[in-house]
C-alpha cells in the first residue's frame, strides 16, 4: 500500500500562495462573508501562516509558510471523534466523511495545527464561482468538519483510469492540486514508502523538519529549510 | 376527595403544594416567557447554523460546553452531598437532602441537553448510538450521565415514597397520582426495612458514578493535547470544582425557598452554618488545586502553555481570571471564617459570587486554551453571540422554573425523615454514643 | 374474566409495573446500546479492548439500578398489612 506524503521546500517557496487559491478552488471550499471572515471563519484548507517578520518599519516583510493538514501518521483528531467520522485510510490519508460527521468539533479542538475548518453557516457563493465550480468534489452541507484530503477525488479518478487502461497508476498521474499549481515546484509529492519517487529523495535532505515533531504526531507533510527556526 | 382541614405539626412543609401565591404565577410566566425565548433562538441556530453563536477558528468551543460543564458540575451538590451526609449519618441533613437531589435531577437534564445544543448536526445524532466509538470520552460523558441521571432519580425517588404516602393519606389534589407513585406505602416494619436497604444501597453506589461522571467530563478536555488542558490534574479539579459550585447552589436554592416558603423552623442557622464551613473548605481544597496547576506549568516555563498562561494571568482574559480567583476563594475566605460576617446573608452573598466565579472558571479552561492553539500564529478572539447568552439564561430559567413545579407536587423538605428525627433521633444518637465511648463507669443509658 | 382483565388494567398495580418496566426498557436499551459499539469497534477494528471494558462497566451499573428499584417496589408490595 502507498503511503502519501508531501515535501515542501521553503527555500524555493516564493511565497506566491497560488497553492491556497488553487485548493480552494479545486475542493469547493466556501467563500464565507466578510463579516464570518473578520470573527475568524474564513475557511482555509491550506493556509499561508506568517510565521515571522524579517526587516524593520516600514519595510516589513512577512515570512509565510503553507500549512495544511499534515495527514499524520498518529493522528490526535481521529482519537476523539464520537462517530469515525475522521479516520486514516491504509493508503495514510486521513479522511474525512461528511455525511458521518455530527459537528461536535472534537477533532477541532485536538488538531495541534488546527488544520480543520468547519462549516458555520453556508453563505452565497459569488456567483463567478458556480462556473467553476469542481464536480467531482462533494459540496459539503452546513455543520460539518471539513479539512485537506490530499485530492484524494483525483486518486480516485487516476486509479478508475488506470483500471480502466489496464495499467499501474505511475506516480505522476495523482497529484493534489497544490503540488500541480506551484511555480516553483517547490512541493513533492507521492509515495513515502516507494524509494524511488521524488518525495523520497526529497526526504533525504538534511535540512528536513516537520512542525512540532516532539508531539509524537508524526506529520506526513515535511519542511525543507536551511535556516534555522 | 375533600380537603381535610388538616393540621400537621409540619403544615407548613405541606403548604406549597397546596397553596399558590399571586408571585408565583406572575414569575413562573416571566421565566417561561425566557424560557421560550431562548427556545426560539435555538431553532434560528438550528435552522442557520452554528454561525449565529460566537465560535470561531480557533476558539470552536464557547458558552454552550461551558455551560455544559457548569451544569453537570452543579449536580455534584445533590446526590453527592446527601449521599455523603446520609453515609456520614450526620442528623443535620434532615431537612437538606431533598432539595439536594432535586437539584441534580433538574440539572443533569438541563446539562445533559447541552452538548446536543453544541452539535453542528444535531439531526445526526442517531449517528452515535448506530456506529459510535466508545473510545471517544464524548461516549464515555454519555454513558455516565446517563448513569448518573438514572441513579439520583432512583436516589430522589426512594426517600420520596413515604412522603408521597403522606400526601396520598391527606386526601385532596393529585390523590390519584400520589396513589400510584407511593406504591402501596404503609410504613410497616417490613416496608421501613427494605427501603431503608435500598436507600443504603444506593447511597454507597452513587458516590462513585457521581465522582465519575465529572472525572469524565475533565477528561473531554485533558485528553487532548492542548496547552492548558492536557494536564493530569484535571479529574480531580474538576471533582472539586462540581462539589464546590454544587455546595453553592445548595444553599442558595435553600436561602431563597426557606424565605419564600416560610422554612425558617426547618432550616435553621446552625444548617448554613454546616454548609458555609463546608463551602469554605471546598474553596480552599478549590484554591489549592488551581495553584498547584498554575504553579507547575509556570515553573515548567514551555512556550505554547506559557502562552496560555500570561493570556490568563495578564492577557486578554485577565479580567475574567482576576475576578474568578476573587468570587471564588476571596470572597467566601472573607465571608465564611469570619463569625460575624458568617450570617445568612453572607453566606448567600459568598454562594452567589462562588457561583459566577466557578462559571467564570469553567470559561477560563475552555476558551483560553482554544484562542492560544499549539501552532502559535493565531491568537483566537470569542465573542459571545445573543443566541449563546439568551440560552445560557433559558437554562438558568429552566432550572428555576423545574423547581418551583416540584415544589407544586412534592414536598421540599423531606417530611418524614423531619419526624423521623423528632421520634427516633435522639434514641439512635445515644445508641450511637454508647459503642463509641468507654463502657466504665457512670453512662446515661438515654439522654434527655 | 374479562371484568377481572378490566379491573386489573384499570388498577394501580398497572400503571406502577408499567412505570417500572421503563427502567428496564433503559437498562436493555442500554445494554443493547453498547453490545452494537462493542459490535462495530470489531468491524472497524478499532481499540477493542477499550470498547468492552467501557461497555462491560456500563452494563453492570444499569442492571444493578434496575435491580434496586424491583426489589424495593417489590419488597414494598409485599410488606403491606393484610386485607388492603
Amino acid at each position: 500500500m502507498p503511503r502519501y506524503g508531501m515535501v515542501i521546500d521553503l527555500d524555493k517557496c516564493n511565497q506566491c500562495g497560488a497553492c491556497v487559491t488553487a485548493c480552494k478552488l479545486e475542493n469547493n471550499v466556501q467563500i464565507v462573508s466578510k463579516e464570518n471572515a473578520e470573527m475568524g471563519r474564513a475557511m482555509f484548507w491550506m493556509k499561508m501562516l506568517d510565521t515571522s517578520y524579517e526587516g524593520s518599519y516600514p519595510d516589513v516583510r512577512a515570512v509565510n509558510v503553507p500549512a495544511l493538514c499534515m495527514q499524520c501518521d498518529e493522528p490526535s483528531c481521529i482519537k476523539v471523534c464520537p462517530v469515525r467520522a475522521t479516520f486514516k485510510r491504509d493508503d495514510g490519508i486521513v479522511a474525512q466523511i461528511y455525511p458521518q460527521c455530527i459537528g461536535c468539533r472534537y477533532c477541532m479542538a485536538n488538531c495541534p495545527y488546527t488544520a480543520k475548518v468547519f462549516n458555520w453557516f453556508k453563505d452565497e457563493q459569488p456567483v463567478e464561482n458556480e462556473k467553476c465550480q469542481n464536480i467531482d468534489v462533494s459540496v459539503r452541507p452546513k455543520g460539518v468538519v471539513e479539512k485537506c484530503t490530499f485530492c484524494i477525488h483525483r486518486l480516485q479518478i487516476a486509479k478508475e483510469k488506470a483500471k480502466a487502461e489496464k495499467r499501474e497508476l505511475p506516480e505522476d498521474d495523482y497529484v493534489p492540486a497544490c503540488v500541480e499549481v506551484c511555480a516553483s515546484k517547490a512541493i513533492y509529492f507521492g509515495d513515502l514508502d516507494d524509494p524511488h519517487s521524488k518525495v523520497s529523495k526529497a526526504m533525504h535532505d538534511y535540512r528536513k523538519f516537520t512542525l512540532q515533531e516532539e508531539l509524537g504526531t508524526k506529520p506526513k507533510v515535511y519542511y525543507l529549510s536551511a535556516k534555522s527556526e | 376527595m375533600n380537603d381535610h382541614q388538616f393540621v400537621d405539626e409540619d403544615e407548613v412543609l405541606f403548604r406549597p403544594i397546596y397553596q399558590t401565591s399571586k408571585s408565583f404565577y406572575i414569575l413562573a410566566a416571566a421565566l417561561s416567557a425566557v424560557l421560550l425565548f431562548g427556545v426560539v433562538m435555538y431553532l434560528r441556530q438550528f435552522i442557520f447554523g452554528l454561525g449565529e453563536t460566537g465560535m470561531n477558528e480557533p476558539v470552536t468551543w464557547g458558552f454552550y460546553i461551558i455551560s455544559f460543564v457548569f451544569f453537570i458540575g452543579i449536580s455534584h451538590a445533590g446526590t453527592l452531598i446527601s449521599a455523603i451526609l446520609r453515609l456520614s449519618k450526620a442528623e443535620w441533613r434532615r431537612p437538606i437532602t431533598r432539595m439536594a437531589e432535586v437539584i441534580t435531577g433538574i440539572v443533569l437534564i438541563i446539562g445533559g441537553i447541552h452538548p446536543i445544543i453544541d452539535l453542528g448536526r444535531p439531526d445526526r445524532i442517531m449517528h452515535i448510538f448506530e456506529r459510535g466509538r466508545l473510545q471517544s470520552p464524548l461516549l464515555w460523558d454519555m454513558t455516565s450521565i446517563t448513569a448518573y441521571f438514572t441513579a439520583s432519580t432512583i436516589y430522589l425517588y426512594l426517600p420520596l415514597i413515604p412522603d408521597i404516602a403522606l400526601l396520598r393519606d391527606r386526601g385532596g389534589k393529585f390523590h390519584k397520582l400520589y396513589e400510584i407513585l407511593s406504591w402501596g406505602y404503609q410504613g410497616t416494619a417490613k416496608q421501613k426495612h427494605v427501603l431503608e436497604r435500598a436507600i443504603n444501597i444506593l447511597m454507597v453506589m452513587v458516590i462513585p458514578i457521581a465522582i465519575s461522571v465529572h472525572t469524565v467530563i475533565s477528561w473531554i478536555f485533558s485528553m487532548t493535547l492542548q496547552p492548558g488542558w492536557h494536564s493530569t490534574i484535571f479529574g480531580p479539579y474538576f471533582v472539586v470544582g462540581a462539589i464546590f459550585s454544587g455546595i453553592a447552589a445548595l444553599i442558595i436554592v435553600m436561602i431563597i425557598f426557606r424565605k419564600v416558603f416560610h422554612f425558617e423552623d426547618y432550616l435553621k442557622k446552625i444548617h448554613f452554618n454546616y454548609l458555609g464551613t463546608l463551602l469554605l473548605v471546598m474553596s480552599l481544597l478549590w484554591f489549592y488545586f488551581t495553584f498547584a496547576e498554575y504553579l507547575t506549568t509556570f515553573y515548567g516555563h514551555e512556550p505554547s502553555e506559557m502562552r496560555v498562561f500570561l493570556y490568563k494571568f495578564t492577557g486578554g482574559y485577565a479580567p475574567f481570571f482576576w475576578l474568578m480567583v476573587f468570587c471564588n476563594f476571596i470572597v467566601p475566605v472573607v465571608f465564611l471564617s469570619n463569625k460575624k460576617l458568617k450570617t445568612i446573608p453572607g453566606i448567600l452573598i459568598a454562594s452567589i459570587t462562588v457561583v459566577i466565579g466557578m462559571w467564570l472558571e469553567r470559561l477560563i479552561i475552555v476558551v483560553p486554551s482554544l484562542a492560544n492553539p499549539r501552532l502559535p500564529f493565531i491568537t483566537g478572539i470569542y465573542v459571545p453571540s445573543l443566541t449563546e447568552i439568551s440560552l445560557l439564561a433559558a437554562a438558568t430559567a429552566a432550572f428555576i422554573l423545574g423547581f418551583m413545579g416540584f415544589s407544586k407536587i412534592f414536598p421540599l423538605i423531606s417530611i418524614w425523615e423531619i419526624k423521623e428525627g423528632r421520634e427516633e433521633s435522639v434514641r439512635m444518637v445515644s445508641a450511637r454514643l454508647n459503642e463509641y465511648l468507654p463502657s466504665k463507669g457512670h453512662i446515661r443509658k438515654e439522654i434527655v | 374474566m374479562f371484568g377481572k382483565i378490566k379491573s386489573f388494567l384499570g388498577s394501580n398495580i398497572f400503571i406502577q409495573i408499567i412505570l417500572l418496566s421503563f427502567l428496564w426498557m433503559l437498562a436493555s436499551g442500554m445494554t443493547l446500546l453498547l453490545i452494537n459499539l462493542v459490535h462495530v469497534s470489531y468491524e472497524v477494528n478499532d481499540h477493542q479492548s477499550a470498547s468492552i471494558a467501557i461497555s462491560i462497566l456500563g452494563i453492570i451499573v444499569f442492571w444493578i439500578l434496575a435491580g434496586i428499584l424491583t426489589y424495593v417496589l417489590v419488597g414494598l408490595y409485599k410488606g403491606r398489612k393484610k386485607g388492603v
